[in-house]
Protein backbone atom coordinates (compact mmCIF):
# COMPACT_ATOMS: atom_id res chain seq x y z
CA UNK A 1 0.00 0.00 0.00
CA UNK A 2 1.29 3.46 -0.92
CA UNK A 3 1.91 5.68 2.10
CA UNK A 4 0.12 9.04 1.99
CA UNK A 5 2.61 11.71 0.93
CA UNK A 6 1.88 15.44 1.43
CA UNK A 7 3.80 16.12 -1.78
CA UNK A 8 1.70 13.74 -3.87
CA UNK A 9 -2.05 14.27 -3.82
CA UNK A 10 -2.60 10.97 -5.62
CA UNK A 11 -1.63 9.19 -2.38
CA UNK A 12 -3.93 11.11 -0.03
CA UNK A 13 -6.44 9.44 2.28
CA UNK A 14 -10.04 10.52 1.68
CA UNK A 15 -13.05 10.88 3.96
CA UNK A 16 -16.44 11.99 2.64
CA UNK A 17 -19.18 13.02 5.07
CA UNK A 18 -22.72 14.31 4.93
CA UNK A 19 -22.89 18.09 4.95
CA UNK A 20 -23.78 18.66 8.62
CA UNK A 21 -21.71 20.13 11.44
CA UNK A 22 -21.99 16.90 13.42
CA UNK A 23 -20.81 14.70 10.54
CA UNK A 24 -18.07 17.23 9.81
CA UNK A 25 -16.37 16.23 13.08
CA UNK A 26 -15.48 12.79 11.75
CA UNK A 27 -12.56 13.83 9.49
CA UNK A 28 -11.27 16.04 12.31
CA UNK A 29 -11.07 13.09 14.71
CA UNK A 30 -9.20 10.99 12.16
CA UNK A 31 -6.76 13.73 11.16
CA UNK A 32 -6.00 14.84 14.73
CA UNK A 33 -5.26 11.27 15.72
CA UNK A 34 -2.90 10.97 12.76
CA UNK A 35 -1.00 14.19 13.48
CA UNK A 36 -0.60 13.25 17.14
CA UNK A 37 0.98 9.98 16.02
CA UNK A 38 3.42 12.02 13.94
CA UNK A 39 4.51 14.08 16.94
CA UNK A 40 3.03 17.48 16.10
CA UNK A 41 3.26 19.88 19.05
CA UNK A 42 0.21 21.22 20.88
CA UNK A 43 0.32 24.63 19.18
CA UNK A 44 0.30 23.01 15.73
CA UNK A 45 -2.50 20.65 16.76
CA UNK A 46 -4.59 23.60 17.98
CA UNK A 47 -3.95 25.45 14.70
CA UNK A 48 -4.88 22.45 12.56
CA UNK A 49 -8.04 21.75 14.56
CA UNK A 50 -9.07 25.40 14.25
CA UNK A 51 -8.38 25.66 10.52
CA UNK A 52 -10.12 22.36 9.82
CA UNK A 53 -13.21 23.41 11.81
CA UNK A 54 -13.32 26.68 9.88
CA UNK A 55 -12.93 24.93 6.53
CA UNK A 56 -15.63 22.38 7.39
CA UNK A 57 -17.98 25.07 8.70
CA UNK A 58 -17.49 27.07 5.51
CA UNK A 59 -18.13 23.98 3.40
CA UNK A 60 -21.33 23.07 5.26
CA UNK A 61 -22.82 26.52 5.82
CA UNK A 62 -21.56 28.56 2.87
CA UNK A 63 -20.35 26.13 0.20
CA UNK A 64 -23.20 23.64 0.47
CA UNK A 65 -25.51 26.32 1.91
CA UNK A 66 -26.90 24.06 4.62
CA UNK A 67 -28.12 21.45 2.14
CA UNK A 68 -27.80 18.17 4.07
CA UNK A 69 -28.21 16.13 0.88
CA UNK A 70 -24.77 17.36 -0.19
CA UNK A 71 -21.36 16.14 0.95
CA UNK A 72 -18.01 17.43 2.12
CA UNK A 73 -14.94 15.65 0.81
CA UNK A 74 -11.71 15.75 2.82
CA UNK A 75 -8.37 14.50 1.53
CA UNK A 76 -5.26 14.60 3.67
CA UNK A 77 -1.74 13.34 4.15
CA UNK A 78 0.46 13.59 7.20
CA UNK A 79 4.21 13.19 7.51
CA UNK A 80 6.57 14.06 10.34
CA UNK A 81 7.30 17.30 8.47
CA UNK A 82 3.83 18.60 7.65
CA UNK A 83 0.16 17.92 7.11
CA UNK A 84 -1.82 18.83 4.00
CA UNK A 85 -5.62 18.94 4.19
CA UNK A 86 -7.90 19.59 1.23
CA UNK A 87 -11.59 20.29 1.89
CA UNK A 88 -14.04 20.30 -1.00
CA UNK A 89 -17.75 21.03 -1.03
CA UNK A 90 -20.49 20.40 -3.60
CA UNK A 91 -21.54 24.03 -3.85
CA UNK A 92 -21.21 26.61 -6.62
CA UNK A 93 -17.94 28.08 -5.33
CA UNK A 94 -17.01 31.60 -4.30
CA UNK A 95 -14.32 34.21 -4.76
CA UNK A 96 -12.29 34.50 -1.55
CA UNK A 97 -11.30 37.99 -2.71
CA UNK A 98 -14.91 39.04 -2.17
CA UNK A 99 -14.78 38.21 1.55
CA UNK A 100 -14.14 41.41 3.50
CA UNK A 101 -11.43 41.75 6.14
CA UNK A 102 -13.24 41.17 9.48
CA UNK A 103 -10.61 43.11 11.45
CA UNK A 104 -11.30 46.54 9.96
CA UNK A 105 -12.98 48.96 12.42
CA UNK A 106 -16.24 48.97 10.48
CA UNK A 107 -16.48 45.16 10.48
CA UNK A 108 -14.99 44.33 13.88
CA UNK A 109 -18.40 44.11 15.54
CA UNK A 110 -19.87 41.78 12.89
CA UNK A 111 -20.66 38.40 14.48
CA UNK A 112 -19.64 36.46 11.34
CA UNK A 113 -16.90 36.32 8.73
CA UNK A 114 -13.77 35.36 10.68
CA UNK A 115 -13.27 31.81 9.42
CA UNK A 116 -11.10 32.53 6.40
CA UNK A 117 -8.84 34.96 8.23
CA UNK A 118 -8.34 32.43 11.06
CA UNK A 119 -7.37 29.74 8.56
CA UNK A 120 -4.89 32.14 6.96
CA UNK A 121 -3.48 33.16 10.33
CA UNK A 122 -3.00 29.68 11.75
CA UNK A 123 -1.88 27.65 8.72
CA UNK A 124 1.35 28.02 6.75
CA UNK A 125 -0.37 27.86 3.36
CA UNK A 126 -4.00 28.30 2.35
CA UNK A 127 -5.02 28.20 -1.30
CA UNK A 128 -8.45 28.19 -2.92
CA UNK A 129 -8.92 26.10 -6.02
CA UNK A 130 -11.65 25.26 -8.52
CA UNK A 131 -13.47 28.56 -8.12
CA UNK A 132 -13.40 28.32 -4.32
CA UNK A 133 -15.02 24.88 -4.08
CA UNK A 134 -11.80 23.47 -2.66
CA UNK A 135 -9.42 24.80 -0.03
CA UNK A 136 -5.85 23.47 0.30
CA UNK A 137 -4.17 23.95 3.67
CA UNK A 138 -0.65 23.08 4.78
CA UNK A 139 0.80 23.19 8.29
CA UNK A 140 4.43 22.44 9.01
CA UNK A 141 5.33 20.46 12.11
CA UNK A 142 7.09 22.59 14.71
CA UNK A 143 5.55 25.92 13.72
CA UNK B 1 -6.48 16.96 21.97
CA UNK B 2 -8.05 14.05 20.09
CA UNK B 3 -10.33 13.23 23.01
CA UNK B 4 -13.97 13.92 22.18
CA UNK B 5 -14.95 17.59 22.37
CA UNK B 6 -17.39 18.56 25.09
CA UNK B 7 -18.72 21.92 26.17
CA UNK B 8 -20.29 22.62 29.52
CA UNK B 9 -22.21 25.90 29.92
CA UNK B 10 -23.22 26.95 33.43
CA UNK B 11 -25.12 30.14 34.18
CA UNK B 12 -25.46 31.49 37.69
CA UNK B 13 -26.80 34.70 39.17
CA UNK B 14 -24.63 37.05 41.14
CA UNK B 15 -26.69 39.96 42.43
CA UNK B 16 -28.35 41.51 39.38
CA UNK B 17 -25.75 40.14 36.98
CA UNK B 18 -25.02 36.75 35.48
CA UNK B 19 -21.89 34.66 35.29
CA UNK B 20 -21.75 32.27 32.34
CA UNK B 21 -18.94 29.74 32.71
CA UNK B 22 -17.72 27.79 29.68
CA UNK B 23 -15.77 24.59 30.27
CA UNK B 24 -14.30 22.52 27.44
CA UNK B 25 -14.26 23.07 23.71
CA UNK B 26 -16.60 25.45 21.87
CA UNK B 27 -16.24 23.57 18.62
CA UNK B 28 -18.60 23.88 15.69
CA UNK B 29 -21.24 21.35 16.79
CA UNK B 30 -21.80 23.15 20.12
CA UNK B 31 -22.02 26.72 18.89
CA UNK B 32 -25.75 26.74 18.19
CA UNK B 33 -26.34 25.72 21.82
CA UNK B 34 -23.80 28.28 23.00
CA UNK B 35 -25.57 30.99 21.04
CA UNK B 36 -28.98 30.00 22.43
CA UNK B 37 -27.74 29.91 26.02
CA UNK B 38 -25.99 33.26 25.75
CA UNK B 39 -29.10 34.86 24.24
CA UNK B 40 -31.19 33.30 27.00
CA UNK B 41 -28.85 34.96 29.49
CA UNK B 42 -29.25 38.33 27.73
CA UNK B 43 -33.02 37.81 27.75
CA UNK B 44 -32.97 37.68 31.56
CA UNK B 45 -32.09 41.40 31.44
CA UNK B 46 -29.10 41.28 33.80
CA UNK B 47 -27.10 44.37 34.67
CA UNK B 48 -24.19 42.72 32.89
CA UNK B 49 -22.71 39.34 32.01
CA UNK B 50 -19.38 37.92 33.08
CA UNK B 51 -18.22 35.24 30.64
CA UNK B 52 -15.78 32.99 32.46
CA UNK B 53 -13.60 31.33 29.80
CA UNK B 54 -10.81 30.22 32.13
CA UNK B 55 -11.58 26.56 31.35
CA UNK B 56 -12.34 27.06 27.66
CA UNK B 57 -9.70 25.19 25.67
CA UNK B 58 -10.95 25.96 22.16
CA UNK B 59 -13.37 28.24 20.35
CA UNK B 60 -14.13 28.34 16.62
CA UNK B 61 -15.35 31.37 14.66
CA UNK B 62 -18.98 30.36 15.23
CA UNK B 63 -18.35 30.51 18.97
CA UNK B 64 -16.60 33.86 18.63
CA UNK B 65 -19.62 35.05 16.66
CA UNK B 66 -21.93 33.99 19.50
CA UNK B 67 -19.82 36.00 21.98
CA UNK B 68 -19.80 39.07 19.70
CA UNK B 69 -23.57 38.81 19.20
CA UNK B 70 -23.99 38.72 22.99
CA UNK B 71 -21.82 41.80 23.34
CA UNK B 72 -23.92 43.63 20.73
CA UNK B 73 -27.22 42.71 22.40
CA UNK B 74 -26.00 43.91 25.80
CA UNK B 75 -24.60 47.09 24.30
CA UNK B 76 -28.05 48.07 23.04
CA UNK B 77 -29.03 48.49 26.72
CA UNK B 78 -25.59 49.87 27.73
CA UNK B 79 -24.86 46.73 29.73
CA UNK B 80 -21.33 45.33 29.94
CA UNK B 81 -19.94 41.96 28.86
CA UNK B 82 -16.74 41.01 30.66
CA UNK B 83 -14.58 38.16 29.39
CA UNK B 84 -12.58 36.53 32.17
CA UNK B 85 -9.25 34.74 32.10
CA UNK B 86 -8.91 33.38 28.57
CA UNK B 87 -6.40 30.59 28.11
CA UNK B 88 -3.32 31.55 26.05
CA UNK B 89 -4.79 29.87 22.95
CA UNK B 90 -8.11 31.72 23.20
CA UNK B 91 -6.34 34.98 24.05
CA UNK B 92 -4.20 34.55 20.93
CA UNK B 93 -7.36 34.17 18.83
CA UNK B 94 -8.72 37.42 20.29
CA UNK B 95 -5.44 39.07 19.30
CA UNK B 96 -5.49 37.66 15.76
CA UNK B 97 -9.11 38.71 15.23
CA UNK B 98 -8.48 42.07 16.99
CA UNK B 99 -11.45 41.37 19.25
CA UNK B 100 -9.40 42.65 22.16
CA UNK B 101 -10.21 46.09 20.73
CA UNK B 102 -13.93 45.39 20.98
CA UNK B 103 -14.40 43.20 24.02
CA UNK B 104 -13.36 43.87 27.63
CA UNK B 105 -11.03 41.08 28.71
CA UNK B 106 -10.01 40.69 32.37
CA UNK B 107 -7.38 38.56 34.03
CA UNK B 108 -9.48 37.63 37.04
CA UNK B 109 -13.05 37.31 38.24
CA UNK B 110 -12.39 40.05 40.82
CA UNK B 111 -11.31 42.46 38.08
CA UNK B 112 -14.40 41.64 36.05
CA UNK B 113 -16.70 42.05 39.04
CA UNK B 114 -15.32 45.55 39.53
CA UNK B 115 -16.58 46.36 36.00
CA UNK B 116 -19.91 44.53 36.04
CA UNK B 117 -22.36 45.77 38.68
CA UNK B 118 -23.87 43.24 41.10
Amino acid sequence: MVQPDPNNEDTFKEVTVQSTLHAAKEPEKIILKDIEKHGFNSDAIFAIKLALEEAMTNAVKHGNRGDESKFVHVRFAVSSACVVIIVRDDGPGFDPGDVPDPTTPDRLSQPNGRGIMLMNAYMDEVKYRDNGREVYMLKKNGD
Amino acid sequence: MSTPDKLSIETRTTGNSLVVALDGSASMEYCDRLSVELMDAVGQKPEGIILDVSNLTFICSLGIGAVVATFLELRKDRKPLAIVAPTPEVRDMFTVTKLGQLLDVYESMDAARARVPD
